[in-house]
């Protein structure tokens, strides 16, 4: 790996130094206070056993695992910080080939299939870069009861980094679409873990794919995208269920008829028609879609358990998105919500980016608190302070988020 | 600032299969409990993922046979045949529902005579 280059780029404190050092030592948990992590070596992880000991991993085979929420901290998240999530088997990327690799793009309704390489798309689209949002849909998982089916996720499934890319737009109108388009159907080369047909491949309505900022892209934070994280292209849609954002991507179809890949099918990536009380089943028939996430925060400073002397004012700071809405309020309370504090808010960056809050807080004597955050968004929805609607797959778990810290 | 032990965090539901599953030791390669029925488990769920995944999930027989009868159909696993009683017996009674803990809810679910009746309540036996 070209080390000194990366670290060049990065800009980072004592290059002199650091380049000097193995790329392992960088996430060694004696790394000096003073020094940023740098996310070098998250280019070609491949595996658990790649992952710094700071992630929790789901499972191994298939390959999921996040980072401690305040290791998400920073506006743009680094690689070393995203969450991973493979529904099958990882491509081998080591003898991938991006110079060979293709994109094409057909389907029932497309006017003239085509097939371009990244170069072509390089030279004949204008470039985008943009903070795409990117939630699993069972983000907090492990918030629902009665417990909900599939990787327990706790609240670090969800990372919003800079994607340099292509409209999907711009290269859909290039191939023409037809009038009867309903939905696009993704592609990538990952395996189904049983070895036979895609792992997965779901898409988008076709107003998203054609009226929305979704990228075709090649890049993260300025990098070529990670292995893990998809290389060496990906379909971005930003504020929707992460799984239409397809890793190691080869092409887009567009269908006249809502798409029917691996994963399109209830109760995969779906909800509940109508409400259903905690621990209730629902005929495969009366689920509908996930189309985009919804209003949520996070706390990602201070550390939660985190202690402060008396008198001493604590920083609070965070995220917060809403799918493909806007946030307009952020609120934070210490006494499970019988007062409520306004912090400071920035806008997002573009569509589907997530938003920066903050706010100094006086906690007014020594004990313990949970701080608990909530965010509202420019539809009036905000988050609700006990568990969310239960649904069977345990999706779009939004409660407020908490963490605890103590005054001594 | 100091960082606390890590109290708060991952320590949100308490299983309630725990007192059984004192009596034997985990198996440090798959993460299974070592009770009865375990290699049969072992065998079985590690053949396309691993165990991690049954691990992290809790529910009774209906819930383990609804998750293993979709493998089945839609997911090339094999029909269980005669292990499907000790494999949903292991599961249910290592890996079942767990207790509500209320540092993470701190509201007790509405009481069951203050509820509406479950329009179509989950089956507590498999079919």
């Amino acid at each position: 790996m070209d080390l000194n280059r990366r670290i060049f780029i990065k800009g980072a404190v004592a290059t002199s130094v650091l380049s000097a050092l193995p790329v392992k030592w960088v996430f060694a948990d004696q790394l000096p206070a003073a020094v940023t992590p740098l996310d070098i070596s998250a280019l070609t992880w491949t595996k658990a056993e790649d992952l710094p000991s700071y992630f929790k991993v789901l499972n191994t085979h298939p390959l999921n695992a996040f980072p401690p929420e305040h290791k998400l901290a920073p506006a743009v998240t680094p690689a070393d910080a995203s969450f991973i999530r493979w529904n099958g088997i990882v491509p081998d990327f080591k003898v991938l080939d991006a110079k060979a690799w293709t994109f094409k793009v057909d389907g029932e309704s497309v006017a003239t299939p085509k097939t371009y390489t990244i170069d072509e798309l390089k030279r004949r689209f204008k470039h985008y870069t943009l903070q795409l949002l990117i939630e699993c849909g069972g983000n907090s998982r492990s918030g629902f009861f009665p417990s909900t089916k599939g990787n327990q996720w706790n609240n670090a499934g969800v990372f919003c980094s800079e994607w340099t890319g292509v409209l999907v737009s711009d290269v859909l109108k290039d191939c023409g679409i037809k009038a009867d388009a309903v939905y696009t159907g993704h592609h990538g080369v990952d395996r189904h873990l049983s070895g036979k047909g895609e792992a997965i491949s779901r898409g988008v309505p076709i107003k998203a794919a054609l009226e929305e900022l979704g990228l075709i892209a090649w890049s993260m934070n300025g990098e070529d995208i990670p292995y893990l994280h998809g290389y060496p292209l990906r379909i971005v849609f930003g504020g929707r269920p992460g799984s239409v954002s397809q890793k190691a991507a080869t092409g887009i179809s567009v269908r006249n008829k809502v798409h029917d890949g691996h994963k399109m099918e209830a109760p995969a990536y779906q909800l509940p028609k109508y409400p259903i009380a905690p621990g209730e089943s629902v005929d495969n028939k009366d689920y509908r879609i996930i189309e985009e996430m919804i209003v949520k925060s996070l706390i990602t400073e201070p550390q939660s358990g985190t202690e402060l002397a008396v008198g001493q004012k604590i920083a609070i700071a965070g995220h917060a998105w809403a799918g493909l809405r806007e946030v307009v309020k952020v609120e934070v309370s210490y006494d499970y919500g019988t007062r409520w504090f306004t912090a400071e808010l920035e806008k997002p960056k573009n569509v589907a980016a997530w938003q920066q809050w903050k706010i100094e807080l006086q906690l007014p004597s020594q004990g313990y608190y949970e701080i608990w955050a909530k965010a509202t968004d420019s539809e009036g929805d905000s988050q609700p302070v006990v568990q969310p609607q239960w649904n069977p797959k345990g999706y779009m778990f939004n409660g407020c988020h908490r963490i605890a810290v103590r005054v001594v | 600032m100091r960082v606390l032990n890590k109290l708060f965090i991952f320590l949100g539901l308490v299983a309630s299969s725990i007192s059984l599953a004192a009596e034997y030791p985990v198996d440090p390669k798959s993460g299974l409990i070592m009770a009865p029925g375990w290699e049969l488990v072992n065998y079985q769920c590690n053949a396309c993922h691993t165990s991690m995944i049954v691990v992290q999930n809790h529910g009774d027989k209906a819930f383990w046979k609804e998750t293993l009868q979709w493998m089945v159909d839609t997911q090339g696993l094999w029909d269980l045949s005669d292990t499907w009683e000790p494999t949903l017996s292991y599961l249910s009674t290592y890996y079942g529902q767990v207790e509500m803990d209320m540092t993470l809810f701190r509201r007790l679910p509405l009481e069951p005579s203050l509820q509406p009746a479950l329009v179509k309540p989950f089956p507590k036996e498999p079919k």
